[in-house]
């Protein structure tokens, strides 16, 4: 494997032996471990039903035709190859952090991670790094080398400006047209209308939504206590205030964001994760795909 | 306020550091860039105000906290009397104090005079041995006690402390005309207290004349309130001497008084208690309203001779001073009159004395008279008074039972148709005039008009006569001569028929201006005019006569009545009987009061004559007749204090005054006089009450101040008992660091209360209890600096 940061090996063999299955059927031209949308020639036997006139001969069970002398059908699971695009969100508010890894970072990895473990299930993989417009993009391929690719793009650490994810996300929705999985990883801090629109976007085409909701734990749980001097990360507008009288309002407010963006997302049929970058990633998305595997 | 370390004072800039540090610790603050900057911001501009009002309160009150520690450290001292010693030393400072009746009113346990010494001590012992002090006693006048320099402080303090009331009011501008009027006094830039209770009568004439000019520029007033706050509501009880002149055994004297209620909103129910020698007599109940006043007539009668201690009470109140009303009734016995009748009979209407008694006897109140003529005063209002009959005992001899017995004790004697006296009588009857007894003689037909003349009338006197008491000078002043006669006239031979009914004498000119005749002079009435006369004594004026003029005349121009003063007596010599069988002017109703006037004129005087009640203050006039000569007397006050009178002949009496009058309660008069043979003592007693204007508590305020002393530094100081309730005794100071660290205490706590909120983080978040548990002042000392942190930013 290419020598990158953002490839822990530790993490790889922790998930290399799970599997991301998609949830739903995805168009593909590879087979591979998705459902296919479409019944055809795969590998995997699914099922048998009897034979009507107009069925493919080629589909006939002549084994069990020579046990049962009747005629059936088999039924398979055609696994149709995954096209994912991670959206990376690398906007200036991402580079906030108070521990070891700031949002970007954090988001870099969990982008890492999830490609290789789709690439080496012959999945296609697509990166998009975006700000307040698209900076980098990469379509979807299942090559080492592609994913070398990804790679280096999210080792540039390209921190942009302030983010409008809502018109990236529905620039986006028009750009991709075939149906596939869309992991937006970001802090969403931005309009959450436009976002909740933006995503909408996805699911009106089809598209599987995952959305990894990376925050930091400063901002989770404000633990700040003495006076300070807050600057708007992505603007020049500063305050200064003595956290404890804020803190209370913040962290209802913050609540409150966190759980809109849930709700709305579950409305939609959107996986919706808020991350804390005080969480290993690895720990986080060991436990995110044994919930999904569990989950079917 | 003052401070006992004032040089710890150079570290109250230390109360900025609070401020120093705030301003620091924006200098060094963290910068966090965050990028959830829109939730902060908008919490942020929801609690803006709330946030920028409780920083501001965390400053101010560490600001206090260090402020209040400087203080505490430096000893702070409060004066609330500092406005009381504000004078330059070096200076004048006069110290008045009012003694006034009304500073005796009791408050909280102390008297307004108690308070005002005090005050005074308070003012004495700030004063710098430079400084000259003269303390002066307000009373109706001012009284300088003292005036020196103040380095003799001790002296200073017993003068001070042994000042005392009286019952009289204070007359500040009597006082402030006396001080300034003198050239000690008139410095500019004097400071002077006046420590009174501020009741407005002390200032009555201030207020209606003002001192303009009189008082020296820059003179600093400062009037010390040491009374009570608001005005006292206090009742008074106050009387009237009794009306009679004299009070006689037996005679009724009308007593009066008169209630107050000098409070301005609550009602009173008084009840007066009339006491005699410590006996009650009587007692009235009177419901007054606010402010109202009410008089109350008692009629008393004494039944014996003798001093009478007298008093109208009420219940006590916060001034008892004004309780009690005193007065004296000094009860002589019944005024004697003597009728010497010439011409007894049994038959009454012979009875030479018949009319002259019932006269003397005739009752006060009488039906009305249908001889009275309408629109004329009645006649019973022409007696010498209501009852002065009452008090008179009249007796009635026969010329041989005159001797000195007879006479002893005698105030009026009455001849009638007196014919057979002899000279020893004449002699009795002319001491008895000449020691200050009355004669009035009513001639008849057994009367010798020549013996009469020669051996009685016109014979020499052995005293000198005086000037006529209470009439102008008829005499030129100088003492009578010892040939004076006791009535310098000669009485004729009668004239006149009794049967030629026709031919009569009527009574022509009379001298209304005499005290006899003038209740007759009423033009509707023409009293006396109608009385005929048939026969009479012709008198004849003694050409150089000095002591005997007519008063009334016939129409023939004959005196028909001549008054004659001899010695100390006087004499009434009528041209005709008291009968009806010469005239009818014994049978017209004018007749009876003109015999009571004319006894009530000639009657004896009273030997000793004292007020019953004095002005608190005043003086008491002491008279005393002359036979007492020589008389000395000697006046014991309440606290039986003796001071000699010295007296000065005035009107045929001894006059003296008594003047220390200061003191209420009653004052006992002992006199002494008369001759080794005839040795007399007598003793009689007065009252002195307070003030009336000293039971009122009506104040005045700063604004009349500046009325009254206009263009001067006139300030009132509110040292009465509330003030001093609350502020502590005038002079007293007090350390208050006690209370500071109370402050700063709550400081602290206030300070950390603010500083703790705001929310928990979370579950898992330090509690305040832990913070407490684990605080650490260098840790604190630390967030507020800001110390060791810096700033962080984000490429």
């Amino acid at each position: 494997m290419p020598d990158s940061t953002f490839l822990d090996p530790e993490a790889l063999a922790r998930i290399g032996s799970m599997e991301l299955v998609a949830r739903e059927v995805v168009e593909g031209f590879v087979s591979g471990r998705h459902r296919s949308p479409y019944h055809g020639f795969s590998v995997e036997y699914a099922d048998h039903r009897s034979y009507s006139p107009g069925d493919e001969l080629r589909a006939l069970d002549w084994k069990l035709l020579a046990r049962t002398d009747k005629y059936f059908i088999k039924l398979f699971e055609e696994e149709t190859n995954l096209r994912a695009y991670i959206l990376v969100d690398c906007s200036r508010s991402m580079s906030f952090k108070s521990g070891e890894l700031d949002k970007l970072s954090y988001g870099s990895y969990l982008a890492a991670a999830l490609a290789y473990l789709m690439i080496r299930q012959n999945d296609s993989v697509g990166l998009v790094m975006f700000d307040r417009e698209v900076r980098n993009y990469l379509p979807p391929r299942s090559t080492p080398v592609h994913f070398r690719r990804i790679l280096e793009q999210l080792d540039r650490k390209h921190l942009g400006d302030d983010t409008n994810i809502g018109v990236i996300l529905h620039e986006l929705a028009e750009r991709i047209k075939r149906r596939g999985l869309i992991i937006l990883i970001s802090d969403l801090i931005d309009d959450v209308a436009g976002i909740i629109g933006g995503l909408q976007h996805f699911r009106h085409r089809h598209h599987e939504v995952i959305v990894f909701h990376v925050m930091d734990d400063a901002e989770l749980t404000f633990p700040f206590d003495r006076l300070t001097r807050f600057k708007d990360i992505e603007g020049s507008a500063r305050v200064v205030a003595n956290p404890n009288t804020l803190r209370q309002r913040y962290l209802a407010r913050i609540k409150e964001f966190t759980e809109r963006l849930r709700g709305e997302c579950f409305e939609r049929n959107i996986s919706y994760n808020l991350v804390c970058t005080k969480q290993p990633y690895a720990e986080f998305l060991a436990a995110y795909l044994d919930k999904r595997a569990r989950l079917g | 306020m003052t401070f006992l370390h004032t040089g710890l004072l150079w570290l109250l800039p230390l109360a900025a550091i609070p401020i120093a540090l705030h301003l620091l610790t924006l200098h060094r603050l963290k910068t966090v860039e965050l990028g959830t900057y829109r939730f902060l911001f908008d919490s942020y501009v929801q609690q803006r105000r709330q946030i920028k009002f409780l920083e501001a309160i965390l400053a101010m009150l560490r600001t206090l906290f260090l402020l209040a520690l400087v203080l505490v450290v430096a000893r702070p001292v409060m004066k609330p009397w500092a406005g009381l010693f504000g004078f330059a030393t070096g200076g004048d400072v006069i110290l008045i104090v009012d003694c006034s009746a009304s500073m005796n009113a009791r408050a909280a346990g102390m008297t307004s005079i108690d308070r005002a010494r005090s005050a005074a001590l308070s003012v004495a012992e700030r004063l710098a041995p430079e400084d000259r002090a003269t303390l002066v006693r307000l009373t109706t006048k001012a009284e300088i006690v003292f005036s020196r320099f103040s380095s003799d402080t001790e002296s200073i303090r017993e003068r001070i402390e042994s000042l005392s009331t009286t019952p009289a009011r204070s007359n500040l501008f009597t006082a402030l005309s006396d001080l300034f009027g003198s050239s000690a006094f008139r410095k500019p830039g004097q400071t002077v207290y006046i420590f009174t209770d501020c009741q407005s009568s002390a200032w009555r004439e201030l207020a209606d004349q003002g001192l303009s000019g009189l008082i020296p520029a820059e003179t600093h007033f400062r009037v010390v309130n040491v009374g009570a706050s608001r005005p006292l509501a206090n009742r008074a009880v106050v009387g009237e001497p009794p009306r009679e002149g004299r009070v006689v055994v037996g005679l009724p004297v009308m007593l009066r008084f008169k209630v107050v209620n000098h409070s301005e909103s609550e009602p009173a129910d008084v009840t007066v208690g009339v006491v005699v020698n410590e006996r009650e007599i009587d007692r009235v109940t009177i419901g007054l309203k606010p402010g109202e006043t009410s008089a109350r007539d008692i009629t008393y009668t004494p039944r014996e001779p003798g001093i009478e201690r007298c008093r109208f009470a009420i219940s006590g109140d916060g001034f008892p001073d004004d309780d009690a009303f005193l007065f004296t009734l000094n009860v002589v016995p019944a005024i004697k009159v003597l009728i010497v009748n010439g011409a007894p009979a049994k038959d009454p209407l012979e009875n030479e004395s018949l009319f002259l008694v019932t006269a003397l006897q005739s009752l006060p109140e009488r039906p009305a008279d249908p001889r009275s003529v309408p629109g004329a005063s009645p006649l019973s209002d022409l007696g010498p008074g209501s009852h002065f009959a009452k008090s008179l005992d009249v007796r009635e001899i026969t010329e041989p039972q005159m001797n000195i017995a007879a006479l002893e004790g005698a105030s009026v004697v009455m001849l009638a148709n007196t014919g057979a006296l002899n000279q020893q009588h004449f002699t009795l009857l002319r001491d008895f005039v000449s020691s200050g007894g009355g004669l009035v003689v009513f001639p008849g037909d057994k009367v010798n008009p020549e013996l009469v003349t020669k051996q009685f009338l016109a014979a020499p006197m052995a005293q000198p006569s005086q000037r006529p008491r209470g009439k102008p000078a008829r005499n030129t002043g100088r003492d009578a001569s010892p040939t004076e006669p006791l009535v310098d006239v000669k009485l004729l031979p009668a004239a006149g028929e009794l049967n030629q009914v026709g031919q009569y004498e009527k009574l022509a000119t009379i001298d209304f201006a005499h005290p006899v005749f003038s209740v007759f002079d009423d033009p509707k009435a023409r009293y006396l005019t109608t009385s005929t006369f048939l026969r009479r004594f012709p008198i004849e004026l003694g050409e150089d006569r000095t002591n005997t003029w007519p008063l009334v005349h016939f129409s023939n121009g004959q005196p028909a009545l001549v008054e004659s003063r001899c010695g100390h007596g006087i004499v009434l010599l009528a041209a005709f009987p008291a009968t009806a069988k010469w005239s009818n002017l014994p049978l017209k109703p004018e007749f009876v009061p003109l015999v009571l006037r004319m006894a009530s004129y000639v009657m004896r005087g009273s030997e000793i004559e004292v007020p019953s009640v004095v002005s608190p203050g005043g003086a008491a006039e002491i008279s005393v007749a002359f036979p007492w000569s020589p008389v000395t007397a000697k006046v014991l006050d309440p606290a039986k204090r003796g001071t000699a009178v010295t007296f000065e002949r005035y009107e045929g009496r001894f006059a003296g005054a008594y003047e220390n009058t200061a003191e209420r309660g009653y004052y006992s008069v002992e006199v002494a006089g008369g001759s080794s043979e005839q040795p007399r003592k007598g003793l009689l007693e007065f009252a002195v009450n307070l003030s009336p204007e000293e039971s009122n508590f009506a104040m005045i305020g700063e604004e009349n101040l500046r009325d009254w002393l206009p263009g001067l530094d006139a300030t009132l100081i509110d040292a009465s008992t509330e003030a001093q309730q609350l502020r502590g005794k005038v002079g007293n100071e007090r350390e208050i660091w006690r209370p500071l660290i109370a402050l700063m205490f709550g400081i602290i706590a206030i300070e950390f209360l603010l500083s703790t909120l705001g929310g928990i983080r979370d579950k898992d978040a330090v509690t305040t209890t832990d913070r407490v548990r684990d605080f650490n002042p260098g840790t604190w000392v630390g967030r507020m600096t800001g110390a060791g942190q810096e700033a962080e930013h984000y490429p």
